[in-house]
């Protein structure tokens, strides 16, 4: 009865070993992927005549506005953890979005796509987003809206920001125009990084094709520059210090001489779910503006958060810069620079207007 | 296609008589001890930077610290889940389509081009619309992890099914043993050490997705530890591998289970018998 497996011996079980994970998934798809599942997921709803319609997660949806009228609604909020969360974080631990009526569950996810998707799915319905995949989304027609700020627009010193470009030590590089033919690390191609990279060079004259970008994690930054696979790389905190201290140059925050005062980031929300529960997202804004303020105002306490939160030891939260001017007013001069760059650099096609971008009640 | 099956071999072939047990075990603790001490050497030695990958003795008193904390347990508790149930899902879809599918001549060859087309996808490829149809939670990594698992399963079971050894079938039929009772009692057993070999596989595969699935597309569970831990910065590297090797000791942990069991259940089949008899 053995013959039939001797037949086939010989062929080596490698073959049938597939983890399914080689390759990356590449986000930029991904986000057109999230634009015709969103529509799909429309047509659908509309077809099956709505019912049923709406995100399972919130009860009582709508009646939430009062702090502390006595209904919670539960909300489940995707974010990217980093150290720009503190104030979101605090709103949490300091139960601010508690007295708001609202009790969030937090998922933490690799990358604001991922938070995107996630709340076209419905099973999220606050997420984090950066600037340029908000209005990526919102020029394929997925309607996402600003709510409120993570922790403030971005600072106008580069004191208090914390994304730098640097050059390694020995590239030889020492203003914008010698990144002209060489690697430059970016965490993301089509993140605002990778586009300020672009928009610096076009300014400082050379051609901004000739910059090779080169999409890298930032914990592999510091040894690639180390080891000179790449000659540049825009690096955040905490991963510069180590660049630092194999002696790369900081060479300009792109962000400060960009977008000073800029959104660049911010909490979102559906389209749909903004109008369908008006008063839920009111208060999650009026949550965070009041936890921002509270933050800036205590600062020690809401870097304590981070300890919890992230993988950190209380002495390394306190050591963290937070990236803010704690300004909570949604910059729409900023969102329009950020999406006519975008446009010009051939991300986008169309170009819908900042307002539509940013929640309004009654909107 | 025949190039694609894996081919079930006894799991208990060893080397020696019983008395080599505590040797064999021994240099397995020795090549542990070994790879452990060399790590530490290399970190010791600056060969290898603190600050892009943690030392052997930084890791092991991270990975203590998370077994006193209750996250680790729950991300293990979170990950567990994920690949119990889709391993299940995809595990049981598998069985039960391949079966059908190997019965019967016509169906294996209509199936089997879109089956191997499948098979090739990876799963990484389509996390983006599990994540827009399920959003970061249990449901989505139980689906990859399903997805995962069925493509290889099902042809390993069809292949099991069709390998049917034509005496053992022909004696069936000549003492009237049809249908279903055929089925159980004749193709089943043929078939089992296909799919226990292709389950073997696919235990690790499963857990690969599940983790795969929670760093990238989120959902709690080691995946999601990781992801905190590197996006903490290089103070927190430690915290990471320790994750990392947890992950790696649940993959060994669960093979181990999984050899066990086969062992138990599989016994009454000549390729276990035999090696197991080799054995003395």
């Amino acid at each position: 009865m053995s013959t039939h497996t001797q037949r086939r011996r010989g062929h080596g079980p490698s073959e049938h070993v597939r983890s399914g994970q080689r390759g990356t998934p590449s986000w930029r798809a991904a986000v057109g992927a999230v634009a015709v599942a969103v529509a799909l997921a429309a047509l659908l709803t509309a077809c099956g005549g709505g019912s049923s319609s709406g995100p399972p997660a919130a009860s009582s949806p709508g009646s939430a506005a009062g702090g502390g009228s006595g209904t919670v609604t539960n909300i489940t909020l995707g974010y990217v953890p980093y150290s720009d969360d503190a104030a979101l974080f605090y709103a949490q631990d300091g139960g601010i979005f508690r007295q708001h009526g609202l009790n969030v569950t937090f998922v933490a996810q690799a990358s604001p796509v991922a938070v995107e998707a996630s709340m076209a799915s419905g099973t999220e319905q606050f997420g984090f987003v950066t600037t340029p995949v908000l209005i990526n989304l919102n020029s394929k027609g997925v309607q996402v809206k600003c709510v409120s700020s993570v922790d403030g627009n971005e600072p106008s010193s580069d004191a208090n920001d914390s994304t730098v470009l640097v050059a390694a030590k020995g590239s030889g590089i020492t203003s914008i125009k010698d990144l002209a033919g060489k690697n430059v690390a970016e965490v993301q191609l089509t993140s605002l990084n990778s586009l300020a990279v672009e928009v610096l060079a076009k300014r400082a004259g050379i051609d901004p094709a000739s910059v090779h970008l080169i999409a890298m994690p930032f914990p592999q930054m510091p040894a690639a520059l180390a080891q000179g696979r790449v000659q540049a790389a825009v690096i955040v905190a905490p991963f510069i210090s180590t660049a630092l201290a194999e002696g790369a140059v900081p060479l300009i925050h792109p962000n400060v001489a960009l977008f000073p005062n800029g959104t660049v980031t911010c909490l979102d929300v559906m389209g749909s779910y903004a109008s369908a529960h008006a008063g839920v997202v009111a208060a999650f804004r009026a949550a965070m503006n009041e936890s921002i303020a509270y933050s800036q105002a205590h600062q020690s306490q809401a870097k304590a958060t981070l300890a919890s939160h992230l993988s950190l030891s209380p002495a390394q939260a306190q050591a963290q810069i937070l990236s803010t001017n704690w300004d909570t007013t949604l910059n729409p001069d900023s969102i329009t620079l950020i999406e006519g760059y975008m446009k010009e650099f051939g991300l986008i096609t169309s170009e819908p207007p900042a307002a539509s971008m940013i929640w309004t009640p009654g909107s | 296609m025949a190039g694609a099956v894996v081919i079930p071999e006894g799991r208990f072939a060893r080397s020696g008589p019983g008395r080599d047990w505590a040797l064999r075990y021994g240099m397995r603790l020795a090549v542990l001890a070994a790879a452990l001490a060399l790590w530490q050497a290399l970190s010791e030695a600056g060969l290898i930077r603190g600050d892009e990958f943690p030392s052997m003795t930084a890791t092991v008193s991270a990975l203590g610290r998370q077994a006193a904390s209750a996250s680790l347990w729950a991300a293990v508790r979170d990950t567990l889940a994920g690949w119990a149930i889709g391993l299940a899902i995809g595990g049981g879809c598998a069985i039960v389509i391949g079966s059908l599918a190997g019965l019967s001549g016509f169906a294996y060859r209509s199936v089997i081009g879109v089956v191997e087309f499948f098979k090739t996808i990876p799963v990484i490829a389509i996390l983006p619309i599990a994540l827009v149809l399920w959003g970061a939670t249990l449901t989505m990594k139980v689906a990859l992890v399903a997805f995962a698992v069925f493509w290889p399963l099902v042809i390993q079971v069809c292949y099991g099914v069709r390998s049917l050894d034509p005496i053992a079938r022909d004696t069936a039929r000549a003492l009237r043993v049809r249908g279903a009772r055929e089925f159980l009692m004749v193709v089943l057993p043929s078939a089992a050490p296909f799919i226990a070999t292709g389950l073997r596989v696919s235990v690790a595969v499963a857990l690969i997705v599940d983790i795969v699935a929670e760093l990238i597309g989120g959902g709690s569970g080691i995946g999601a530890q990781i992801l905190l831990a590197e996006n903490s910065g290089p103070s927190a590297y430690p915290v990471m591998y320790a994750y990392i090797l947890v992950a790696g000791l649940l993959g060994v942990l669960l093979a181990g289970v999984f050899t066990l069991v086969e062992g138990r259940v599989m016994h009454w089949h000549e390729s276990y018998r035999m090696a197991a008899g080799h054995a003395g």
